[in-house]
């Protein structure tokens, strides 16, 4: 029982499918329209994010990097830039789901991290820290044993357009942090990929 | 000899080896001593129509813990609704699949546990058919780790088919105390995404 009893500062926000604010009464009304006639609503469903494109990268070049200072923090860059097109006019908004999957290693009670950043800019606001820092491993007194563990995360993030058709610029980076002080840590990927996908607001 | 002996001998030889097989296989089976072929209870759901995709991001820190030996406990952790976000199916049926990330960690010993819910508006909640999910659609994501509380990155999916209408789906972070004295569980950051395709 080592977790305090902090205050539970949940956050949840929903990105998506908004119903009308005038509501239930237009909610009843839409379910009994849905449960006479359920094709015909096609055209008169919310908006909603549709899938518009998906780019994916994959690595089979292990990556090793390490830092030799206590507290200290080094990431490296996974994949290449990934450029990808939000398309629309200056001001379009789309959502830039970013998922990575890798083998990953990190020294013993250190932490394992993944950093997400669209345009240069930490994803801070789509799952991560203010930095898009994401820990997927800490204080794991065999992770140093361990030789590859499975590990993924996704970040869902909006993209606003400063031009026509701007492409945003996806990085994934894989880090450590040396956490429990000892002097240094070290972190691998190994076999790694990541997927990219563009969502756009449409009617449903 | 006579080749018609000879080949009434081998016919009588052949006759004997299959039932003796045969016999020897179904006594063999019925008290267990060739055990059954078990086979992975898989199911498919092809030829889904792609609808569209609903998010919800946890920017907060999500807490579940309970003191008492056995004890379970959950807290949401993702929820998509509330403030007019709904997940909607406008077909007869949909296939909702529901898929998680998060840094969540449990209390060294216990059994951490995503629970999916999938609850109409009038709060009636939808079985997870085919998940894969416990029958209260919860899927540990760790269970029993000696060590120390770690963060431990985790996902889980599951999939699932629901009549015409609008639905919430929530994703609650809980524990399970295996080691005695109660147990904890939590999350920094995690997103969820739940598509939805026509059947």
């Amino acid at each position: 029982m080592s977790v305090p009893m902090a205050k539970r500062l949940l956050e949840a926000t929903a990105f998506m499918v908004r119903r009308p604010k005038s509501t239930h009464a237009v909610s009843v009304v839409a379910l009994a329209v849905v449960a006479l006639a359920p094709l015909s609503l096609h055209a008169a469903g919310p908006s909603g994010k549709k899938h518009h494109r998906r780019a994916s990268q994959s690595q089979t070049t292990t990556l090793t990097k390490s830092c030799s200072l206590k507290n200290c923090t080094i990431t490296g860059s996974m994949f290449p830039t990934l450029n990808l097109p939000c398309p629309g006019t200056p001001g379009t908004v789309c959502t830039y789901q970013v998922h990575v999957n890798a083998q990953t290693h990190v020294s013993s009670m250190d932490q394992g991290l993944f950093r997400f950043t669209i345009d240069g800019k930490s994803a801070s606001s789509g799952g991560t820290d203010s930095n898009g820092y994401v820990s997927w491993t800490s204080g794991d007194p065999d992770s140093g044993a361990i030789a590859w563990d499975t590990r993924s995360y996704s970040v869902v993030v909006d993209v606003s357009n400063n031009t026509q058709d701007e492409i945003h610029r996806i990085q994934v980076f894989v880090g450590c942090t040396d956490s429990d002080s000892s002097g240094s840590c070290d972190v691998s990927a190994g076999f790694s990929s990541m997927t990219a996908d563009v969502y756009t607001i449409e009617i449903i | 000899m006579d080749m018609k002996l000879l080949s009434g001998i081998r016919e009588l030889v052949v006759r004997c080896t299959v039932r003796i097989v045969a016999y020897s296989t179904i006594f063999a089976l019925v008290p267990g001593v060739i055990p059954v072929p078990v086979f992975a209870k898989t199911t498919t759901l092809p030829d889904r129509t792609y609808n569209f995709t609903v998010f919800a991001v946890q920017s907060g820190t999500a807490v579940a813990s309970c003191s008492a030996n056995s004890c379970k406990k959950s807290t949401t952790m993702l929820k998509t609704g509330g403030n007019g976000f709904e997940v909607f199916c406008d077909q007869p049926t949909c296939t909702v699949y529901a898929h998680v990330e998060s840094d969540a960690q449990v209390s060294a010993g216990d059994t951490g546990l995503f629970t999916f819910v999938v609850t109409d508006l009038n709060g009636q909640v939808m079985p997870l058919t085919p998940g894969p999910a416990n029958p209260d659609g919860s899927v540990a994501f760790l269970a029993k780790e000696p060590d120390a509380l770690t963060h431990y990155g985790a996902s889980a999916s599951v999939l699932t088919t629901v009549p015409a209408g609008w639905y919430v789906v929530t994703v609650n972070i809980g524990c399970l105390d295996a080691g005695g004295g109660g147990c904890s569980a939590l999350s920094f950051h995690s997103t969820l995404s739940v598509d939805i395709y026509s059947n």
